[in-house]
């Protein structure tokens, strides 16, 4: 008996709690609860991935396990080694997962069956949501073998946002095919300029930017001389969209124009080192004088910022749940670690300053899931959340990957640990698709009308 | 050096003028061995060069060798070597932090064995002060403290500081020791100090760590010898001294190697544009610089009050609380001053993303912000 007069349990219990089957533990409790209102208040012990799974509708739950249990078996055993290699990566091991992801469906999802992997039980969802929900699963296996294969689905979508019927024939039902049959044919995004990161995401930067991306009027087709740099996936790319303006006119011109990478005139001329996500290239991109032939044109003639600028809005919160997936493996390791680690003869886990570690980055980790899925919900993209949900999601994240190191002490230093690999490659998040500084700036651009009516209210504050 | 007292340290004006003349011929040191060695961020540093690096700060007089005091790093701590040691260390993680950190434990060995009163052995002597995971919670501020250390404390700590197969030691340096110094605690709580031979040692190799890459990472265990014969007090003393010597030298090489980070971000924001501006010119960036110029600031201020307090078990709060705090500063201003660069900041021949490895390194040793709360917070209970 205990100090309350209750039978104390032989079950095992963490330091500071009672054992969950103790008369005073909460669910042992509620089962004491009226029959009729016990459904109400009872649930059972369960994990939390597989609580929010069972919430999701049926097609997105479905992917949700199909994504994990492709993240754990041809991502995740592979992650510590291929970042370690960096450059020095084995191109087979890295070809074989392109393989596999591709006959897994993974990489030609963003259209429904017949055209593409998509079953027609997912067309009901939105896109965002559903490419956020998968691209957390591959980002907890591996940071850079999730972006080897995502960076193909940026390089996708401004084809697919152009409307061009035409453009999708020639360009992506071949590649679908290609992939199918064991040929990955990876597409990648061109828009950062050796001097322009943020002038081509933010609409006053690039209203006095000069491209320096240029194409030339040529006989049936255009000629694109300059440099992109920082494309992922540039390195492997079958086909880039490569955004140019035309020659003598600024960025209003843009224009978005399938280059292959077998078209002279077109090289990739190095790939960075990277602080983390070393298995996706970061590629600098040459053009001299690519001849690139009119119906290379995707969508229209300066037609090529607002596809940029769409594709960003698409694109941003699948970044925010990249981020998710980095914190969920943080948290993962952590816990792991935290149950397993004994010091003074009993696992760390029993001292109160790690379970409250451990519930903060539980409670930031769902937070951020929840405003993923909660702005992904929306078939259009919103520009201002898509912004909040990047620039938010991906500062919370690093900051999980961080407390997860510090939980790991001075172990969380260490490569195998597999932790300060989750902060190299999360804080990538903060930089890319907008630096979350320009993020922010794009809340403010996006709800213009809505600060402009406030500003001419008659009242004072 | 008297590691158990109380009181500061005074500086005659005398002391001061040749702290800034050896600051000044650190400085002139680091442009000429340390810096054309690592102008290349992508590339770590190879071993021989680091062993020779090294080597040239013994002739530079920075690394004591024989029983001479001298006024290279952690020597003469009543006559100024404290304040210098600390302004050393910031100019060499300027350069490179690694070096910096290699350095700092190598005259922290050395310091060691002659505040024991031991011999000095052959070769490099490194220190292991933090047992395997942790800072010893509440167990180490009760012992330090002489107050309710109780035998459960005593075992917490005999586990702590006994590094075993599956718990091994962290310990990173570049292949330039031969010796290792580090603090044991007997079950019934009897802290003693063994000096081990690292033939010894059971070593680990731990590849690809997150910081330092001049380095490499192990992990150590091994038998109990090399005990080295000293009194309990002293001992405690020793142990205390050597925790703040270290967290003033973590603290050093942070703020060198951040104000770094800073100096660089001032430099590329000052040309780089944005919207047709010098980004340094735009709120979001300048709101970034100014943050990791506060940060900087702070811990030059902080770092000039502890120079001020002479290593002993009553300062360590203090030292640990405003440890915590400053790691914290510096490291979000050196992933601030990476922000700045946007993606090229991302990219390692830049240099700033190892900066920010290198502090998140510093963070997590010898206890990260939390464990050195624990043990200002259970210090602070203790004694009000």
């Amino acid at each position: 008996m205990d100090s309350a007069g209750l039978p104390t349990p032989s079950l095992p219990s963490l330091d500071g709690h009672l054992p969950p089957c103790h008369p005073l533990s909460p669910r042992a409790a509620f089962e004491e609860i009226s029959a009729l209102t016990r459904p109400l208040v009872r649930y059972d012990a369960d994990a939390l991935w597989r609580r929010e799974t069972a919430r999701l509708p049926w097609a997105l739950r479905r992917l949700r396990r199909q994504a994990r249990e492709f993240a754990e078996r041809e991502l995740m055993p592979h992650a510590l080694a291929i970042d370690a290699a960096g450059h020095d990566a084995d191109a087979a091991t890295l070809d074989a997962i392109l393989r596999k992801a591709g006959a897994a469906g993974l990489m030609t999802d963003m259209l429904p069956w017949p055209l593409g992997s998509m079953s027609w039980s997912r067309v009901h969802h939105p896109f965002a949501w559903a490419v956020s929900i998968k691209t957390e699963e591959l980002a907890r296996a591996c940071g850079g073998l999730m972006l080897y294969l995502s960076a193909h689905q940026l390089g996708l979508a401004p084809i697919l946002l152009s409307g061009d019927l035409g453009a999708l024939r020639r360009f992506v039902v071949p590649a679908f095919r290609d992939i199918r049959a064991g040929r990955p044919h990876v597409f990648a995004f061109a828009i950062t300029e050796p001097a322009a990161g943020s002038d081509v995401e933010d609409g006053a930067g690039a209203r006095v930017y000069k491209p320096t991306v240029v194409a030339r009027r040529a006989d049936g087709g255009w000629r694109l001389s300059g440099r992109k740099c920082f494309i992922s996936g540039g390195d492997i790319a079958r086909s880039i969209v490569v955004f140019a303006a035309l020659e003598h006119e600024g960025m209003a011109s843009w224009t978005a124009f399938l280059v292959r990478s077998d078209m002279p005139g077109y090289a990739v001329a190095r790939t960075e080192l990277k602080m983390g996500m070393r298995a996706s290239g970061a590629a600098e991109l040459h053009f001299q004088d690519v001849y690139v032939p009119d119906d290379h044109v995707i969508g229209g003639l300066r037609k090529g910022w607002a596809l940029n600028r769409a594709t960003l809005n698409l694109s941003r919160i699948p970044v925010a749940s990249m981020a998710v997936g980095f914190a969920q493996r943080a948290v993962e390791i952590a816990t792991d670690f935290a149950c397993r680690y004994r010091l003074g003869g009993k696992p760390l886990i029993h001292h109160q300053e790690i379970q409250l570690m451990l519930a903060d980055m539980l409670a930031e980790t769902a937070a951020i899931r929840a405003l993923v899925w909660n702005k992904g919900r929306s078939f259009t993209p919103v520009q201002a959340e898509a912004s909040i949900c990047k620039f938010h999601c991906t500062d919370v994240a690093v900051r999980v990957c961080e407390r997860a190191m510090d939980l790991l002490g001075n172990h969380g230093m260490l490569h195998h640990r597999g932790v300060e690999k989750l902060f190299r490659d999360a804080r990538l998040t903060q930089i890319f698709e907008g630096t979350n500084q320009i993020n922010r700036l794009a809340v403010i651009e996006d709800m213009q009308e809505e600060l402009i009516q406030s500003m001419t209210r008659s009242t004072r504050p | 050096m008297p590691v158990a007292g109380a009181g500061s340290v005074s500086l005659s004006p005398l002391a001061q003028d040749d702290i800034a003349l050896i600051v000044q011929q650190v400085e002139q040191y680091a442009q000429r061995f340390i810096a054309p060695a690592v102008e290349r961020p992508e590339q770590p540093l190879a071993a021989e060069k680091l062993a020779e690096i090294v080597s040239q700060a013994v002739d530079a007089g920075l690394l004591g060798t024989g029983d001479e005091e001298g006024v290279g790093l952690w020597e003469n701590l009543d006559g100024g070597g404290l304040r210098l040691s600390v302004e050393i260390l910031v100019r060499l993680a300027a350069v490179n932090a690694g070096v910096a950190f290699q350095l700092h434990q190598l005259a922290l060995g050395r310091w060691l064995v002659r505040a024991a009163g031991a011999p000095l052995p052959e070769g490099g002597v490194l220190p292991s002060l933090q047992g395997h995971y942790g800072l010893g919670r509440h167990a180490l501020a009760r012992y330090f403290s002489g107050r309710e250390f109780a035998g459960a404390d005593g075992a917490f700590l005999h586990d702590w500081l006994a590094p075993a197969g599956d718990t091994p030691i962290p310990l990173h340096s570049a292949d330039v020791w031969r010796h290792l110094m580090a603090p044991r605690m007997t079950a019934d709580g009897q802290l003693g100090w063994h000096l081990y031979s690292r033939a010894d040692l059971d070593l680990t190799l731990f590849p690809h760590s997150h910081g330092f890459d001049e380095l490499r990472s192990f992990g150590w265990c091994g038998a109990d010898a090399g005990r080295l014969d000293c009194d309990a007090i002293a001992a405690r003393g020793l142990y205390a001294g050597a925790l703040h010597l270290n967290a003033l030298g973590l603290m050093s090489i942070a703020l060198g190697c951040t104000g770094k980070a800073l100096a660089l971000a001032r430099q590329y924001t000052a040309t780089r544009r944005q919207g047709g501006a010098a980004i340094a010119r735009h709120p979001a960036v300048q709101l970034l610089l100014a943050g990791a110029r506060g940060a900087v600031e702070t811990a030059e201020a902080a770092l000039a009050g502890l120079c001020g307090l002479a290593p002993a078990p009553a300062h360590l709060a203090r030292v640990f609380s405003l440890r915590a705090e400053l790691h914290l500063r510096l490291c979000r201003a050196a992933n601030d001053a990476l922000q700045t660069f946007g993606g090229t900041g991302y990219m390692r021949d830049v240099g700033m993303e190892k900066i920010v490895r290198d502090n998140n390194t510093l963070r997590l040793l010898a206890g990260t912000p939390a464990e050195l709360h624990l043990f200002a917070a259970e210090w602070e209970r203790l004694h009000g």
